[in-house]
């Protein structure tokens, strides 16, 4: 008797996320409503209460974290053992697929993009990781559909604009159509104090994280770690990491 | 300390041999057949023999492991020339970058016909695992 095993990174995978104490997705329906930022922040305010946290930005064909971060690229080297281990960046361990193509473009289609979101998943060393957070690409499409049957905790990055809140809700409302549990959702670069989406996501049992202002300062800080833990963007993330920290042990 | 990503993808393949073997309440295998894309280069004796080793380790018997290499394959999207690695050259750099990431190749090759990376991989980029009771 014969048999194909399914894709052997799969099972690998999971396991491998289900040793952490928790995962954090990074989602949004459209692009520019601040995922990379919201998650490369919530990175350092966790890792300010004591985890061991892991960053990955998972937005293949345009990866930025390491703009934000301000790494040159001979700072983004492959360091080889039991996979690949993380840079560090003021302790916070990235991972990024910068270190294998550099300043290139990277585009893929289809298959392609499940493939290599499969191989950094597996390659990547997350032994002294505890808390994972993945940034992932903006809409709806095989990356998102990828990565949330491994029983990861979406968090949806919302715009207050018509535009944004309305691509918003779409995807908390594929995520519950897709049997996904647990989804909070944090509105963004946020004009108003008060929240918009917060009962739309009640409406479907989900965590409203909460509302940060939209600080217009924040951009002069980009490539400064120091910079943007000094922000009032940073302080707006530490305010709401009781109400992260609670979501992820929900 | 083994400093190989390989460790990782063999880690990959034993869960997966694992879990058929408690599904199907079997300790020992006729046939242990992995496919490998030539995009990923590995060391397919490095391979075969951590794989032997992890699964002695494990307890679990087997008559034959192999491990064979599919070419790879490329087809272009805009022109639809079709090509392979032979007389591609490559830099250290980039062949390690694909060997983590096969993917990374549509960053370092184009189409040799009309230099689009709008292409599809048709061959080479597999982990696959075939066991025979």
């Amino acid at each position: 008797m014969s048999f194909v095993l399914g894709d052997p990174r799969v099972e690998y995978i999971r396991a491998k996320l289900a040793r952490l104490k928790g995962v954090l997705l990074f989602v949004g329906g459209k692009g520019g409503v601040g995922k990379s930022t919201i998650a490369t922040l919530t990175s350092f305010s966790l890792m300010s209460r004591g985890f061991e946290v892991g960053l990955i930005d998972m937005d293949l064909t345009n990866p930025s974290i390491n703009v934000i971060l301000g790494l040159n690229m001979a700072d983004m080297k492959v360091i080889e053992d039991r996979g690949v281990k993380p840079i560090n960046v003021h302790g916070v361990k990235f991972f990024s697929p910068i270190v294998f193509i550099g300043e290139n473009p990277l585009p893929l289609r289809g298959s392609s993009v499940v493939n290599a979101l499969r191989e950094l998943l597996t390659i990547s060393n997350l032994e002294d990781v505890e808390i994972l957070l993945i940034d992932m690409p903006p809409s709806i499409k095989e990356e998102v559909l990828e990565v949330i049957r491994y029983n990861v905790k979406p968090v949806v990055v919302a715009s207050q604009d018509p535009l944004g809140s309305w691509s918003a809700k779409r995807l908390l409302r594929l995520l519950k159509d897709e049997g996904v549990s647990n989804v909070a959702i944090v509105e963004n670069m946020a004009m108003k104090e008060k929240a918009i989406l917060d009962d739309y996501a009640r409406s479907l049992s989900y965590t409203h994280l909460g509302v940060i202002p939209f600080d217009q300062e924040f951009y002069k800080t980009i490539g400064d770690v120091r910079g943007i833990l000094a922000s009032k963007l940073y302080s707006s993330i530490l305010g709401i990491t009781d109400n992260i920290i609670n979501f992820l042990y929900v | 300390m083994l400093k190989l990503h390989e460790l990782a993808v063999v880690e990959a393949l034993l869960t997966s041999i694992l879990s058929l073997a408690s599904e199907r309440r079997v300790k020992s295998f006729k046939k242990i057949i992995v496919s490998i894309g030539e995009l990923q280069r590995f060391d397919r004796e490095l391979l075969k023999s951590m794989l032997i080793d992890f699964l002695y380790r494990m307890n679990i018997h087997f008559e034959e492991v192999i491990v064979n290499e599919e070419p790879a394959l490329f087809q272009c999207n805009r022109c639809g020339f079709k090509w392979d690695l032979g007389g591609i050259e490559l830099s250290d750099y980039v062949k390690e970058a694909i060997h983590f990431l096969p993917e990374a190749v549509y960053s370092f090759i184009k189409c040799p016909s009309c230099g689009s990376r709008d292409y599809d991989i048709k061959s080479g980029r597999i982990v696959k695992v075939n066991v025979e009771l």
